[in-house]
């Protein structure tokens, strides 16, 4: 049986919900950056099925940089999260309040 | 690929060869580090140049990802441009922060060539790997000064916000793909156009528009835009004020004209709404600011509200390009005065960098104290009110005339309401500068030098010969613009 593409596009649509409402709502650095990780993930999902809607590369292609560009904000993300929790020991995004108005 | 594909992407090959060479020569620098200023500057200055001297040709590379045409050309020189002034600011205020090192013009060449790859791009992949590029170097940029608490969470708020927005224009991206079957903007215009407007294309529409409205801080998506700038280091904040902002608008406006062409009625009503309403906050919150910084930063997303009312204007008027024109020369008038004026902010820093908190009450008495840095401050404020002989000033008026040619003549009122209103916290800088006496009495220990002079003076000169001679900034709008889609 051939997976329908409303499969793939239903469970990237829930993935990608869950990831915003991570980023939302949680208060804990990591969790929120998981949370950025799963939206992403979500996409990679839709584009790969996409492309095998359309039998064409160019979403797998696309995959492939969105995975590169994944990796590389990961890194980013964690040495900011690292550079800020020396100064300020605490991880919970609500706390992080110096600048205000 | 063939080596003909590497003409377009000349400017961008030697920022890139300069970023790594600065990256090589740095261990072997002790405290001096002239020699990767030097490196960087003349890297912007060859990039800009070659631009330049590639215009005229039309060329599509790397199977027609890349396009080399007036319209890259006119980005890649006003990148290089923002690049070199922020670069010339930087050494006085980094070294005044203890933070003197080859990474930040490293990282910063690197953003310009993110922005250059958004502009020159006619692929959504290359779209978002140049905003990519861009947006990484940016979050560092912010968090350079990284044994400060502000710095650290400017970058983590501009992280979060950034990775959170392309997130969500990668998956508008997706729903392109998924209808088209195609990433490239002509293609997937045509496949859009052909099957009509349809609910799915209106939320891809509004997806990437969320997306990229974060990245330019339209309101209600700009939360973030005052504290980053607060906290991130003066001559960064200067260059996310002109730089990434301008990048945003060249691939909105690719984006939105040839790849959602069919929503253009959907798309240039929020654009619209939007403008109001970034107007709106904009400058109602640089009202109520004390602080300098925080009064540009908002200041910046009042003038994204003015430019969003020209997006607006484009999609309405369809064939009519002067509005896309106007866009192009407000985005070139802006760069200079928003430099300059970051630039003060920037010497003075340097001056009392333990006192010097960018509070209204810290520029009382400036006058005489430092009275070119005054004059030059009073200079930017007026052309970020719109005076009449600054570059603003023709800005504005380009900018509005063509919302108006487009029937919207209401959205031009507001738009000149608000810019009345702005003039309150503009001029209320030079009122403090001029005719209020310093709490605390203290000098500026030396005069602006050096390259940040320079950086200041061609900000003025520009703002100057663009306000009273726009002509030759005009055409080059006109034909890099008129050009792609006439």
């Amino acid at each position: 049986m051939v997976i329908p593409i409303e499969w793939y596009l239903v469970l990237s649509a829930f993935l990608f919900a869950i990831g915003a409402a991570g980023v939302l709502m949680r208060r804990n650095l990591f969790i929120v950056l998981f949370s950025i990780e799963l939206m992403m993930n979500a996409v990679n999902i839709n584009l790969v099925g996409f492309s095998r809607l359309h039998e064409n590369l160019i979403g797998q292609n696309f995959v492939l940089f969105t995975m590169t560009v994944a990796a590389a904000e990961a890194a980013i993300g964690l040495a900011i999260v690292t550079a800020l929790y020396r100064n300020r020991r605490t991880l919970m995004v609500d706390m992080f309040d110096v600048m205000k108005g | 690929m063939t080596t003909q594909d590497l003409i377009p992407i000349i400017p961008e090959l030697i920022l890139v060869l300069a970023a790594c060479l600065v990256l090589v020569v740095e261990p072997f620098l002790k405290v001096d580090k002239t020699a990767n200023v030097a490196i960087a500057l003349t890297a912007l200055l060859a990039s800009g140049v070659v631009a330049v001297g590639l215009a005229g040709r039309e060329q599509a590379a790397f199977t027609n990802m890349i396009v080399l045409n007036e319209y890259a050309i006119f980005f890649k020189v006003l990148f290089a441009a923002a690049g070199a002034l922020t670069v010339m600011m930087s050494p006085r205020y980094l070294e005044a922060s203890g933070r003197h090192m080859g990474e930040y013009y490293a990282l910063l060449l690197f953003a310009v060539v993110g922005m250059d790859v958004m502009a020159a791009s006619r692929d959504l992949i290359a779209f978002y790997v140049g905003l990519e590029l861009m947006a990484v170097s940016s979050y560092l940029l912010a968090g350079f000064l990284r044994y400060q608490v502000r710095s650290n969470e400017a970058a983590m708020k501009y992280f979060l916000t950034g990775a959170f927005a392309s997130a969500i224009t990668l998956y508008g991206i997706s729903l392109v793909y998924g209808m088209t079957g195609a990433t490239n903007y002509e293609q997937v215009g045509a496949s859009l156009l052909a099957s009509g407007d349809s609910l799915a294309v209106g939320l891809a529409t509004a997806l990437v528009l969320v997306g990229m409205g974060f990245k330019v801080s339209v309101a209600p998506f700009h939360m973030w835009t005052p504290d980053v700038y607060q906290g991130a280091p003066t001559p960064v904040a200067a260059f996310f004020s002109v730089g990434p902002k301008a990048a945003g608008f060249s691939a909105m406006l690719m984006v939105f004209l040839t790849v959602f062409e069919v929503s253009s009625p959907t798309w240039s009503v929020l654009f619209i709404v939007l403008a109001i309403l970034t107007m709106f906050v904009g400058n109602a919150f640089a009202l109520t600011q004390k602080n300098v910084k925080r009064m540009l930063a908002y200041s910046s997303i009042a003038h994204v509200g003015y430019l969003l009312a020209g997006l607006g204007a484009l999609g309405r008027s369809g064939t009519d390009l002067v509005a896309g024109e106007s866009i192009l020369f407000y985005l070139a008038a802006y760069t200079f005065m928003n430099l300059g004026a970051f630039g003060i902010l920037a010497y003075l820093k340097t001056q009392q960098p333990a006192t010097f908190k960018y509070s209204l009450a810290d520029f009382a008495g400036l006058g005489r104290r430092s009275p070119w840095a005054a004059v030059l401050m009073g200079l930017f404020m007026f052309s970020l009110t719109g005076m009449p002989g600054t570059a603003g000033f023709v800005g504005k008026l380009y900018l509005f005339s063509s919302v108006v040619k487009a029937d919207l003549a209401w959205l031009a009122v507001i738009a000149v309401l608000f810019s009345a209103v702005s003039a309150y916290y503009y001029l209320r800088v030079i009122v403090y500068m001029f005719f209020r006496e310093p709490e605390v009495e203290y000098a500026t220990k030396e005069p602006i030098s050096g390259p940040l002079a320079a950086s200041l003076a061609l900000s003025a000169v520009g703002v100057v010969v663009i306000g009273l001679l726009p002509a030759w900034v005009l055409d080059a709008a006109q034909s890099s613009f008129g050009n792609f889609f006439g």
